[in-house]
């Protein structure tokens, strides 16, 4: 408003000299009717548009009925949000509701100005326009989330400080999946200051889409927002210390957010077992800041969360556990927290029935850190900028992590469509899939995991491997477990230990147990193993001691080839090459005794031996 | 009081600051982030003067591994510093002087970094002046021995010490650390609501702690607190740690943080003995 003054000022006196110089009474009068015009229509532009910027959205109640708005009054009084399901644009007196300020807080440079919105629709569009004394805003619009179980998504991430350029393109990223709510694990700024949190509202801008949607958020506190008042005044999140609870859908996901930043014990722990105890939804999931064991090896432990929570995760059934602060990219296995059990590392162990999955760690537009303290449990690790696209029905959950960068061309997904990818956009995709589901635990299946053998290393051929299974749902009432290899029929166990002794072909073997209970509800593992031929008169390797070349008698097998791999005694691999011609020149190697291990293509067949060379 | 006696405790202080930040170092994380990862601040040198891309150098993982590699030489000077302690007589050669020198403004620049790290608050700074100044007060104490002197000094020392523990206790300015908290409901049967009342009170002690050492009539006694004080404190750390499990982790992770604290017990002591000797004599 002050600069269309000031230019229809500067605009006046340069008239008025112009006339006053060059031109006669007759056009003194005509340039003035001409001054007047202009002014009309800047001050018709200036009183268009309010001044209420970096709007947000929040959820911080039952997101089916209520909706907080948020954002920065920048001038102006009085603002009231008129809002309703049909869209009159920027018409506010043709919208069929109005809320004035619920909360005023001027806090980071900023008069945050919180105007709640309850008693909304299920699943329904809103549209809102925020008019003040000087004008009205843009349209906007949000979609409620459904009172039902129907399928939802929602994007995870957080740490969006020190790297803007990621942090833009992520929150791009957001207008165009279109998420139901974006869960953000804290540490938005790094110095936690005015200017950045400006700025960072700023880009939170870009998730608005571009017909003027609006994406809610959950926000977590980090270790970056110095006061728990850095959310609390700037969300209007629900508690004061920020640790409180969201439930969509009837009783479809409740969303978790803790606070590492106070005592994990306490007063946090001591609510979050009352709300677990009473809590009936389908799925449960948490998010924090700091996670219970970082990925990242100079980090230091989350004992305190790890202590006071992980057991509750576990007891209480929470599956999706979603983690932030290090920098860098991890997906677990499903988990428990053990102590002194083997295969325990650093107080976790899989549990592929019951347990959570943790993910994580950060890197919305953060600097990035080494990813080099992956546990047993690790299902996959990296470093790159990131979040997660979660989706979630009765039956599953699934998660896909999407690789934050600028894309030259996204094709932005629909308003009705939930769960889909947006052509164009790239996913992370490791060793061990792109996508990490979660299933639902029937209590009443017998759940069997087969402890050993595990399949990783070949098996020298003995007489007597032992298959060794477990049931973790020791609720399911047990009836029988089978035990096949290569499908065939070995033997059965009624009571623990679930354990069988056979022999075992030189190969490739699979082994297969199978629990069943008493209400003939079923369950199968099942792992692959390769044996080392213990009778191998088909193969020879000669001469040994050697010098020069080694030679070799091999099976023949048809469109096969074989190689030959060298190690030191200590298990250093020091030569690795196809056989071509049955033999191999060995001149690179020194004096000294080698294991050599010969096997084909597709590792069926494997022979080992010890030789010697002799300069 | 015995020079010997003087000497030994500003070594053992000295040396277990050392040692503990050096182990931290070597082994642990260290705020440098805080600065080489300022955008506002670094931008311009990243871009203006090497000509790189902000959002490469910060995504590079190899200039990662060298922040890293960084803190850990920082961890060796450390180490040499502890040692350089553990042999420096007020006779030794200069070289030993340097590398305490060297030790001491860097942990300056560490208290920097933690300083800038947590926003530029004040007491975060100042908290760690035993730690810091305990180094030059060595030094002092190995060049011109006076004792008056020196007790002011490690008034001073302590009084900053113990005012920006308490400024942080009370809850008042800025929020109670959590460390603070979950180390009482670990080590003790209180509730949260409790711990929060007794830091309140803990932080007007250490407050008025730091002004009551200047009182010749009160300083023996307000010292001796501070010693007993901050050597409880210094071993909370270790001691809460343990109570999650006892195991070597648990000494990997936590043992460094108490033996850079002891300081906060030690050199209260020392001035408690000084006191005592001054005012006898």
């Amino acid at each position: 408003m002050y600069f269309c003054f000031s230019v229809s000022m500067l605009f006046k006196q340069k008239m008025i000299i112009n006339t006053k110089n060059i031109l006669g009474v007759k056009e003194k009068i005509k340039h003035k009717i001409q001054y007047n015009l202009l002014l009309f229509f800047l001050l018709i532009f200036s009183n268009s548009f309010a001044t209420s910027e970096r709007l947000r959205l929040v959820l911080t109640d039952n997101p089916a009925t209520t909706v907080m708005i948020g954002w920065d009054q920048v001038s102006s009084i009085n603002p009231i949000v008129y809002y309703g399901t049909s869209d009159q644009g920027t018409n506010w007196q043709s919208y069929s509701f109005s809320k004035e300020v619920d909360r005023v807080e001027i806090y980071k440079g900023m008069n945050n100005h919180f105007a709640k919105l309850t008693g909304l629709l299920a699943d329904t569009n809103y549209y809102f326009v925020i008019k003040d004394e000087e004008g009205v805003s843009n349209r906007f619009w949000f979609r409620t989330a459904p009172s039902s179980n129907k399928a939802l998504s929602f994007i995870a991430g957080g740490d969006s400080r020190n790297n803007r350029t990621p942090r833009q393109n992520a929150n791009l990223l957001v207008s165009k999946f279109k998420p139901n709510a974006v869960f953000f694990g804290g540490d938005m700024t790094a110095g936690d200051s005015d200017i950045e949190w400006i700025e960072w509202f700023d880009d939170w801008q870009l998730t608005t889409a571009s017909d003027g949607r609006m994406f809610p958020i959950i926000p977590a506190r980090g270790n970056h927002e110095y006061k728990n008042e850095s959310v609390y005044n700037l969300f209007n999140v629900p508690s004061e210390l920020n640790y409180y609870d969201i439930t969509f859908g009837e009783n479809l996901f409740t969303i978790y957010t803790l606070n590492t930043e106070i005592s994990c014990g306490g007063e946090q722990v001591n609510w979050l077992n009352e709300n677990l105890i009473n809590n009936t939804s389908v799925w449960k999931s948490a998010q924090y800041h700091k996670p219970m064991r970082s990925h990242v090896t100079n980090k230091p432990e989350g004992n305190d969360q790890y202590n006071n929570w992980a057991e509750l995760f576990y007891e209480y059934e929470v599956r999706l556990i979603i983690e932030s602060d290090s920098h860098d990219v991890k997906t677990t296995w499903p988990i428990k927290p053990c102590s002194k059990q083997a295969d325990c590392d650093e107080g976790f162990i899989r549990d592929d029935a019951n347990g959570s999955v943790y993910i994580g760690e950060g890197c919305w537009g953060a600097p990035l850190r080494n990813s080099d303290d992956s546990k047993n449990w690790t299902r996959d690790s990296g470093s790159f900028n990131q979040f997660k696209w979660i989706c979630v029905s009765e039956e599953k959950i699934e998660i896909k992590t999407i690789l934050i960068k600028e894309y030259p061309f996204i094709e932005e997904n629909s308003n009705t469509y939930i769960c889909k990818i947006p052509i164009g956009v790239d996913i992370w995709n490791p060793t061990n899939g792109d996508t990490v589901t979660i299933a639902k635990t029937d209590q009443n299946k017998p759940y069997i995991h087969i402890i050993s053998p595990t399949g990783e290393n070949p098996l020298n051929n003995e007489d007597e491997i032992i298959i060794k299974a477990a049931v973790f749902n020791l609720q399911s009432n047990l009836n029988l477990v089978s035990f096949y290899v290569n499908r065939r029929f070995i033997g059965s166990k009624t009571i623990p230990p679930f354990q069988f002794t056979h022999n075992f072909k030189a190969g490739k073997n699979i082994i297969s147990v199978t629990a069943i209970s008493n209400d003939n509800q079923t369950y199968t593992d099942n792992v692959r193993v390769f044996v080392n031929s213990k009778d191998d008169s088909e193969f020879t390797i000669y001469p040994n001691p050697f010098s020069g070349s080694l030679f070799f008698t091999l099976p023949n097998l048809k469109h096969d080839y074989w190689y030959v791999s060298i190690y030191t005694l200590s298990g250093k691999r020091i030569l690795s090459e196809r056989i071509i011609d049955n033999q191999i020149s060995t001149t690179q190697l020194s004096a000294g005794t080698y294991i050599v291990k010969v096997f084909n293509g597709n590792k069926e067949r494997v022979f080992t031996r010890k030789i010697r060379l002799y300069n | 009081m015995h020079s010997k006696t003087t000497l030994l405790l500003l070594k053992t202080s000295t040396f277990l600051v050392f040692i503990g930040r050096a182990y931290q170092h070597l082994f642990w994380d260290a705020p440098f982030r805080s600065l080489l990862w300022d955008e506002q601040l670094l931008k311009p040198i990243v871009q203006g003067l090497f000509g790189v891309k902000w959002h490469s150098y910060v995504t590079d993982l190899v200039i990662d591994s060298s922040i890293q590699s960084i803190i850990q030489l920082h961890g060796i000077l450390y180490l040499l510093a502890a040692i350089a302690v553990v042999l420096i007589q007020p006779n030794s050669k200069r070289w030993m002087r340097i590398v305490l020198y060297l030790g001491g403004f860097n942990l300056v620049f560490l208290a920097f970094l933690l300083f800038k790290e947590k926003s530029y608050q004040i007491p975060q700074f100042f908290e760690h002046s035993l730690q810091f100044g305990v180094v030059f007060t060595l030094l002092y104490y190995l060049k011109r021995p006076n004792y008056s002197k020196l007790l002011f000094y490690l008034k001073v020392l302590i009084a900053l010490t113990f005012f920006s523990h308490g400024i942080y206790a009370l809850g008042v300015v800025y929020p109670i650390p959590s460390d603070f908290i979950t180390m009482m409901l670990n080590i003790t049967p209180l509730t949260e609501t409790f711990v929060i009342d007794l830091l309140f009170l803990i932080g007007v002690l250490d407050i008025l702690l730091a002004f009551l050492i200047f009182i010749p009539k009160l300083a023996k006694w307000v010292l001796l607190y501070a010693f007993v004080w901050g050597s409880i404190t210094a071993l909370a750390r270790i001691t809460s740690g343990l109570q999650y499990e006892i195991s070597l982790m648990i000494l990997h992770q936590y043992l460094f943080e108490s033996l850079y604290r002891i300081v906060h017990g030690l050199i209260p002591l020392l001035a408690f003995l000084l006191t005592r000797n001054l005012s006898s004599s």
